[in-house]
């Protein structure tokens, strides 16, 4: 069946009919066309099902040109809105479809500037209505946590519950600031709140996150799960919507140490959604920390195919390295530093864990991480700052630090590892062995290198209370 | 003639037809899903494969329009603006300049342009070079826009004989080898 333009309602009755206009005087010419005779070569595609049944054969066909591709489709429904809200200068909502669209079409390509261009459309469209456009404000909000403008988007959440109490959605996407900026007494109180009402798609994500940043995985596991079944049902989520939900169940299985799990979770996702580079980034992940170089390289070359992302060049400059190709290896290191040089504002977690890691620009990252902690304090900062610190030579600060990321018992085998590797600079032997052996039995794959690196320690530390 | 006013006419329909699903989907589903950090980068992605039944070695250059544009410019001296858009010559100029082939022992691989594309934020270069038989190794070195960008990164991706190798390219890298 062939599926209607968005339909304009109320604001222009006459666009619809236009529209039927146009078509007719298509087909008219089609007609004509065929009347003339002539051997319609590269045409030869099946009917559809809803074409006229007055027309002949050839018309069929003709009838039957492509449909245009997802990704068009979404295209001209941003230029469809875009030109709207050019026709109808108070027309709030398009601009919000505007914003909508363009955000989903940044989560899509990775493109950044798509963030910048939905942040644009959803503020002109508060600036049309400030009220009751709760769902605009809800994409403002997201084009600001994509920005990492954790505060700012924390404002904007908090107006929107405030001008729309009991609203889940709502009050999840506040939850949501809350837990990113590390304000968890109110994540607390707000996911709790959260949880008595009834879910939907836009809360399970969120609370899924918070369920498991805290230590219940099981709950995080089933929240996802029924996610995954419900993005899966719902009429107008996108292959890219469903193919996320897989991601975020396939992450939890890996930091959780199921790894066959994780991989059926991100192959579920690529089988929804092919070219997510998300997805092809995380398994470049689990397949270095399995040592299948090969396949991390193969992922990676998807990744970067779309995106330069920093972290993955990491990856691969890893698996280079265990490949034994040191050119190649320090290439990519070198791509990876330089690009994240370029960075405004605080560095992503994975890239400054990665410099440290490669004893790069590490007096940069204890900065860039205290300075981060000033306007977003959450484990994972705290963690980042502990393990700069760590790699600086400072390790009671670390340590200190380090108790502030350990702080809502997060199951995640890195943060045990980095524990353990504090405690064992300090000389605190019985601590360091309890938190390695932690990690290594989470997941004894959380990373290409360092649970080997926490076997050595273990067996040295054994060996010296043997003695 | 006849097949040309067939396409034309193909493409009406296409364009006439009622095509934009999307817009019946609720606006905040598009927020339902929390989002990742994204980031603002400076690169580019070039493909090099072989066309076997073309014999010819081709390329495909993405780069980001506004920063493409500003290069082009300063290069040529032409004041182009991502409005105006560039001419062909001028755009794979600049692409032939940026980009050096090797194939083995012989010279640089001379290309040809085949146009450029511009899609949402990006311009599309094209670029051929005829070669007999399709190499088993090149030597590649991609120097676009480290003129504007200590921090641009360019990537290619060789595609030789059922093998694909990234290659990544910094300001101060000369040629490498791959696949």
């Amino acid at each position: 069946m062939h599926r209607r333009l968005p339909t304009p309602g109320a604001d222009r009755p006459g666009s619809a009919h236009s529209r039927m206009m146009i078509q007719v005087v298509v087909v008219g010419t089609t007609l004509l066309l065929l009347s003339a005779g002539g051997a319609w070569a590269g045409f030869h595609r099946p009917a559809p099902p809803m074409a006229p049944k007055y027309l002949d054969v050839e018309s069929e066909r003709l009838f039957a040109a492509p449909p245009p591709t997802p990704a068009q489709q979404r295209d001209n429904e941003i230029d469809f809105w875009a030109r709207r809200a050019i026709e109808d200068p108070e027309s709030a909502d398009a601009l919000s479809r505007v914003a909508a669209v363009t955000l989903q079409r940044s989560r899509e390509t990775g493109d950044f500037n798509d963030v910048l261009r939905a942040e644009d459309a959803a503020r002109r469209s508060l600036a049309r209505r400030d009220q009751r456009n709760g769902a605009t404000r809800v994409l403002l909000a997201s084009t600001l946590l994509a920005q990492h403008r954790f505060a700012d988007a924390l404002a904007v959440a908090q107006r929107l519950v405030r001008d729309n109490p009991g609203v889940p959605a709502y009050l999840a996407m506040r939850g949501e600031t809350e837990m990113e900026t590390g304000d968890y007494d109110a994540a607390r109180a707000t996911f709790d709140t959260v949880a008595r009402m009834p879910a939907s798609l836009s809360v399970m994500g969120r609370r899924a996150r918070w369920a498991e940043l805290t230590g219940h995985v099981a709950e995080s596991r089933q929240i996802l799960s029924r996610a995954i079944a419900d993005v899966s049902a719902q009429v107008g989520t996108t292959p890219e919507q469903v193919a996320w939900f897989r991601l975020r169940l396939g992450d939890l299985e890996f930091r959780a140490g199921k790894l066959r799990r994780a991989r059926d979770a991100y192959d579920a996702g690529l089988a929804a959604w092919p070219d997510d580079y998300r997805i092809h980034a995380a398994l470049a992940r689990l397949d270095a920390a399995q040592g299948r170089w090969a396949d991390a390289l193969a992922h990676g070359d998807r990744v970067l195919a779309v995106q330069l992302d920093p972290a993955t060049l990491a990856v691969m400059g890893d698996a280079h390295a265990a490949l034994g190709d040191t050119v190649s290896a320090a290439k990519s290191w070198r791509a990876m530093e330089v690009a994240v040089a370029g960075q405004p504002g605080a560095y992503h977690r994975a890239w400054s864990l990665f410099l440290l890691d490669h004893d790069r620009r590490v007096g940069d990252v204890v900065a860039a991480a205290r300075a981060e902690l000033e306007t977003r304090h959450d484990v994972y900062g705290w963690d980042v700052y502990a393990w700069a610190l760590h790699r600086h030579g400072d390790h009671q600060a670390a340590r200190d630090a380090m108790v502030r990321a350990l702080a809502l018992h997060t199951p995640d085998a890195l943060l045990y590892y980095h524990a353990g590797m504090i405690e064992r600079a300090l000389g605190h032997s019985a601590a360091a062995a309890q938190w390695l052996e932690r990690a290594l039995a989470l997941n004894p794959a959380f990373d290409a290198s360092h649970p080997a690196a926490a076997r050595a320690v273990l067996d040295t530390l054994r060996a010296a209370s043997a003695r | 003639m006849q097949s040309r006013i067939a396409v034309e006419v193909g493409v009406a329909i296409a364009l006439a037809w009622p095509t934009a699903p999307l817009a019946s989907r609720p606006v905040h589903l598009s927020a339902s899903v929390p989002m990742h950090e994204m980031h603002a980068m400076h690169s580019s992605v070039t493909r090099v494969s072989y066309d076997g039944a073309a014999r010819a070695l081709e390329v495909s250059m993405r780069l980001f329009t506004d920063d493409f544009t500003t290069a082009v410019s300063r290069r040529t001296g032409t004041r182009y603006t991502v409005a105006t858009g560039m001419s062909d010559d001028a755009v794979v100029a600049y692409a032939r300049a940026a980009l050096s082939v090797r194939d083995g022992t012989r010279p640089a691989v001379s290309f040809t342009g085949c146009g450029q594309r511009r899609e949402l934020d990006f311009t599309w270069v094209c670029l051929r070079a005829a070669l007999p038989d399709e190499p088993a190794q090149v030597d590649v070195s991609n120097r676009a826009l480290h003129e504007l960008f200590d921090d641009q990164v360019n990537i290619v991706q060789l595609v030789l004989r059922g093998r694909t190798r990234t290659l990544v390219f910094t300001r101060d890298d000369g040629m490498q080898r791959g696949p």
